[in-house]
């Protein structure tokens, strides 16, 4: 309990320093808010004045307490593209990444587990073998390739889905969800490959333990040794290993977003980005970044909790 | 005794070399102007004349696509240098003098290397701006938590060693020893962690020019050509393919390098 | 007909040269070299040798343990009739853990860290009486606690939900033994199994086996390199050497009429010198020194010495995370001085502060409180440790290596440099070859060697020696001895001599300093800490370790 206390203590910390090194970040382009919304040709007064109603004149950590307050109200500005308030359009957008990060999450999990054991029986043997190389082309695959091979042939060879038909949850709730299948596969590939190579790894180094020798030695099968002595050994890592890849598929997730045209919270920032809205760039980093500092203190608090060793 | 052929290595060699050839002959020689247009040969599939075959604007695809090549590894070279040289610095000198300034960089470190490299870069980039030189930059810095990492835990374990106990024994200086005792002892690691490095590279490079906060226009760039091929799915599927396939070929071998020295 | 019958036993590795580079060359090497073995039931052979005796490798291929590309024949391999070498991985798997266990060196990692002891322990009775208990757990618990409590373990209750970390080297070996034990095996293979423990614990092991056996009728097949244990416990005895048995016999005649030189060596390493007929060491060096030197061996008041440590106290300072500081203090007033050519030795277990010692001597480490005084003109100490793989640089050639402390000091040119690292390699019996190889590719001795070369190729006056043995094999430990030895008359150098072992201190140190928890607890010629000790310490010390005749003697 201590531990989590602590853990969770040093995350809030984090985060703020996190926000606050983003919001510096962001004020030292050049071209503020002010600018912005008045057009880079404006007149030097008119934009002296925005600066001034805005606040922007005051110093960078008073305008951060100032952001830091609102935006634990759930006010993050207003962004200067759309004109709309920024929470507002987040929220919008962020269904569907979610809903593909999860669908993504579901897929390594699911496909990691058996195919890292899948040869382990015989390290260097056929199937091993087949493992690591098919293992080897899924890391080396570059998750927006392929999505546009994907796209390429459910979507244009077999027909199977409508390329950038997304719909919105709102619409068609099964449109939405069958839409994402494919869009997860493409996140998920490259993870579960890296996934299924460092459980056969561990799988590997744990069977060559002594205990394992100990487990032969009172007459375990291997099938029994695997399942009741060498996967939970195996378990600890890769469940904080999991909860760390979260990150890896949300960074995922925003490239493929691109791919099938899926207007999420990755798509919004390459656009806010593009467009210079600040607001919105500044909360969907903060909004990141949170994420992943959140699991990894769930990593983190998984691995105190589920080994005996450091319990 | 007998023979036995390390075919992961030997594909991996082969298919890093292929890159390289196209790579470095693009520095010089393409078969047709990298830009050069022409309507007549729009969308042309694969030929003798056209290996890849030719784009929406009649452009040679191969030519492109080593160009591309030369940019994509001038990239991810000049990524890992930066990270590789600032990390391995910064890694060896913290570790081995310990202190406060070591756990303050650790903390920032720690933070760092939690976020995914293409995310981290997307919010240097959405800072300084798209181009090849911010790219740089933008990557370089996102690169430097993992090497720091990796060269700092090998110091703390080599330090504890008898034999630097022996070489400040013999009266070596702290410099000395760092670079003569200790760096030839972490080679092994840092030259893995150097490939893996280049390959993740060369994927966020692609990716940051894909999402177009890379690589700008007009330089050909394999990520962001796969961007234009996606538009021409339909009539064109070669122009995807060969970027893609180029940058697949790369990081595959890399990496079937890179797992044989694991 | 014996319960097992070994004729001609012979393993294969196979070995990967690494070419670091296209391909991988393949090929296979015989580590053990048609070994003939046969126990009967209830009784206690005992397998003895030293590391790549092939002994622990001989034991696994009786159970199948080994690993997956070593390659077993024999012309004969039957347990009770059955004929081990045609056994399907099924047919092994209701032998293994039902009549044949096995217990292993190192407790802690043979035991799985993150199951409960309960579920390691009842596994034997699910594997192999699975109708009988596997839905009674009642039953299994019950039977759980009966074979925790007869391998001495006094509250087995409270161990069942306990994990392996939990408990002390001595508990997890005796789970082990419980575990080994569960299904009432008719032979029991023990790998070394008090070498991880330490001496008291030792003794109740080897107590808990010999019970084991009389109730059971249980064959125990016991390995070990220590002759003493052997001695202690076994029946028979075969005497194991690069994979081949050299000497093999009844426990009396190996002790009393060995046949081979190997085997006295073994003896004389486990009964200590005053037992051995003939010194390890020529006697005609180390022996006749000491026996001219001892009685002045006080040495002269007037001398000066090389080196003083005056009423030094070490502290360990350690900051934990609120800032709070945890002081440990590992020395504690502690004064000696060395004189020049002697050899003093400085003596104790781990965590007696004699490495803390040594450290602060070579000025690697400050001292919280007194003086470190050098004689005027002497330079720091140079250090031999006890690993001397973890003390020369494994990336770099040996060359390379002795090369260094002289470029270090500067002032030589590149030609007198070589010459001195021929020299050098030279002196501590090495070829010129040695010079560009790596330390890998040398054996323990050679690397030791070596380390000896690296410390004395500036000459120093003072070596401080930290253990410079206690990681080599019993007859590379007398040559390297007998070495250092002629060294430090030819250069007439002093050494400092830390070992945890009295019986290599009595062979080699005029004076010698008891260390325990931090304080001296005695100190004086060898001669008369050996022959009168004062302190309860050095008594034990001694008995633990020097006394392995009495208790032969007891035993037979």
């Amino acid at each position: 309990m201590k531990f989590i206390l602590k853990r969770i203590g040093t995350l809030i910390i984090t985060l703020v320093i996190i926000s606050f090194l983003s919001f510096l970040a962001f004020s030292f382009i050049p071209g503020d808010a002010a600018v912005a919304n008045l057009g880079m040709d404006a007149d030097e007064a008119a934009v002296e004045a925005l600066r001034e109603e805005l606040g922007l004149n005051r110093p960078v950590v008073v305008q951060y307490g100032d952001w830091l307050l609102s935006a634990l109200q759930g006010d993050f500005g207003e962004s200067t593209q759309y004109h709309l308030p920024v929470s507002e359009l987040v929220a919008k957008r962020l269904p569907a990444t979610v809903t593909l990060a999860l669908y993504s999450m579901v897929l390594i999990c699911v496909i990691s587990f058996p195919l890292g054991m899948l040869g382990t029986n015989k390290p260097g043997g056929a199937v091993d073998t087949a493992m690591t190389v098919l293992s080897q082309i899924g890391m080396a695959v570059p998750q927006f390739f392929l999505g546009i091979l994907l796209t390429f042939f459910f979507g244009i060879v077999l027909n199977w889905f409508t390329v950038g038909g997304y719909v919105s949850p709102q619409e068609d709730m099964a449109g939405f969800l069958s839409f994402l299948i494919l869009p997860a596969v493409a996140v998920a590939v490259p993870k579960c490959a890296t996934m299924t190579r460092y459980i056969r790894n561990a799988v590997v180094a744990q069977k060559k333990m002594d205990y394992v020798r100990t487990a032969r030695g009172k007459g375990n099968s291997e099938k029994r040794i695997l399942l009741n002595h060498v996967l939970i050994n195996v378990m600890m890592p890769v469940v904080t290993m999991l909860a760390m890849m979260a990150a890896d598929v949300l960074a995922g997730s925003i490239v493929v977003e691109q791919v099938f045209n899926i207007p999420g919270l990755g798509r919004l920032l390459i656009t806010s980005i593009s467009n210079r809205d600040y607001p919105v760039v500044q909360a969907i980093v903060v909004y990141i970044a949170s994420t992943v500092v959140i699991m990894n203190t769930i990593a983190d608090i998984l691995y105190q909790k589920l080994d005996p060793r450091v319990r | 005794m007998k023979k036995k052929l390390n075919h992961n290595l030997i594909i991996g060699y082969f298919l890093i070399a292929l890159v390289m050839l196209m790579a470095v002959v693009g520095l010089f020689y393409t078969p047709y102007p990298v830009n050069e247009m022409n309507v007549l040969l729009k969308n042309q599939p694969p030929s003798f004349a056209h290996l890849f075959g030719t784009d929406q604007f009649g452009r040679d695809i191969f030519s492109r696509v080593m160009e591309g090549a030369s940019t994509s590894f001038f990239i991810a070279l000049c990524v890992v240098l930066v990270g590789a040289g600032i990390g391995t610095l910064t890694g060896a000198i913290t570790a081995y003098f310990g202190g406060w300034l070591d756990a303050v960089l650790m903390r920032v470190n720690d933070v760092l290397a939690a976020f995914p490299s293409v995310l981290l870069a997307i919010c240097f980039v959405a800072v300084i701006g798209p181009g090849t030189y911010n790219l740089i930059v933008a990557l370089g810095i996102v690169f430097i938590p993992s090497f720091t990492r990796v060269v700092r835990s090998e110091v703390l374990v080599q330090k504890e060693l008898d034999y630097v106990r022996n070489a400040k024994l013999m009266g070596a200086k702290n410099l000395r020893i760092l670079v003569f005792h200790i760096l030839p002892n972490i080679k092994p690691v840092l030259k893995t962690s150097l490939l893996v490095g280049f390959q993740n590279a060369v994927l966020s490079e692609a990716g940051m020019s894909y999402l177009g906060l890379g690589v700008t226009q007009p330089d050909p760039s394999l990520g962001r050509m796969l961007s234009e091929a996606q538009g021409f799915l339909w009539n064109a599927p070669w122009y995807a393919l060969a970027p893609g396939l180029t940058i697949l070929a790369l990081t595959l071998g890399l990496g079937l390098v890179t797992s044989d020295k694991e | 007909m014996p319960l097992l019958d070994i004729k001609n036993l012979k393993i294969a590795f196979q070995v990967k040269k690494d070419t670091d580079g296209l391909f991988q060359m393949l090929g296979e090497q015989e580590v053990v070299h048609g070994i003939d073995l046969s126990l009967e039931k209830g009784q206690i052979i005992g397998l003895v040798g030293e590391s790549g005796s092939g002994k622990s490798v001989s034991s696994l291929s009786i159970l199948k343990l080994l690993p997956e590309d070593a390659k077993i024949t024999a012309d004969t391999m039957c347990f009770d009739g059955i004929d081990l070498l045609s056994q399907t991985e099924e047919e092994w798997q209701t032998l293994r853990g039902d009549r044949i266990s096995m217990v292993f060196q190192e407790p802690m990692t043979s035991l799985n860290p993150v199951l409960t002891i309960e579920k390691q322990v009842e596994e034997g009775l699910l594997l192999h009486e699975e109708e009988t208990y596997k839905d009674n757990k009642e039953l299994r618990r019950e039977r759980v606690l009966e074979v925790l409590a007869e391998a001495g373990l006094s509250h087995p209750e409270e161990l069942l939900l306990k994990y392996p970390h939990q408990l002390s080297g001595g508990m997890r070996q005796r789970v082990m033994i419980a575990i080994a034990m569960m299904n009432r095996p008719e032979l029991l293979i023990a790998d070394e199994p008090t070498t991880a423990l330490d001496a008291a614990t030792q003794e109740i092991i080897l107590e808990l086996l010999k019970y084991y056996c009389e109730t059971y009728k249980t064959a125990i097949l016991f390995i070990s390199h220590d002759l003493s244990l052997v001695a202690r416990l076994c029946d028979r005895v075969l005497v194991l050497k690069n994979g081949k048995v050299v000497e093999r016999g009844t426990k009396e005649e190996i002790f009393y009429r060995p046949q081979q030189e190997y085997t006295r060596q073994l003896m004389a390493a486990a009964k200590g010198k005053q037992l051995a007929g003939e010194s390890i060491i020529n006697a005609g060096q180390v022996g006749a020194e000491e026996s001219n030197d001892t009685p002045d061996t006080k040495p002269n008041n007037t001398a000066i010495p090389l080196l003083q440590l005056k009423n030094a106290t070490i502290e360990y300072r350690e900051k934990t995370f609120f800032g709070k500081e945890k002081v440990t203090t590992a020395v504690k007033n502690v004064s000696f001085e060395l004189y020049k050519g002697e050899v003093l030795g400085l003596v104790g277990e781990s965590g007696s502060g004699k490495s803390t010692i040594s450290k602060a001597l070579t000025g690697l480490l400050p001292l919280t409180k007194g003086e470190l005084i050098r004689a005027e003109g002497t330079e720091a100490p140079r250090m031999v440790f006890q690993d001397p793989y973890g003390s020369l640089n494994p990336a770099k050639k040996i060359g390379w290596i002795l090369e260094e402390p002289l470029k270090i000091q500067g002032g030589y040119t590149k030609e007198e440099r070589k010459r001195l690292v021929r020299a050098a390699l030279k002196e501590v019996e090495l070829e010129e070859a040695h010079a560009k190889r790596y330390v890998r590719e040398l054996s323990g001795g050679q690397r030791q060697r070596v380390a000896i070369a690296a410390a004395l190729i500036q000459k120093p006056e003072i070596v401080i020696l930290d253990e410079p043995v206690s990681a080599l094999d019993v007859t590379v430990q007398g040559q390297i001895l007998e070495l250092l030895y002629r060294l430090k008359e030819e250069h007439g150098m002093s050494y400092l001599f830390v070992s945890h072992d009295m019986n290599v201190i009595r062979r080699v140190c005029d004076r010698v300093i008891v260390l325990y928890q931090g304080e001296i607890a005695e100190t004086g010629t060898t001669a008369d800490v050996f022959e009168r000790p004062e302190h309860p310490y050095t008594k034990e010390l001694l008995r633990n370790n020097m006394d392995v005749h009495e208790q032969k003697e007891k035993s037979i």
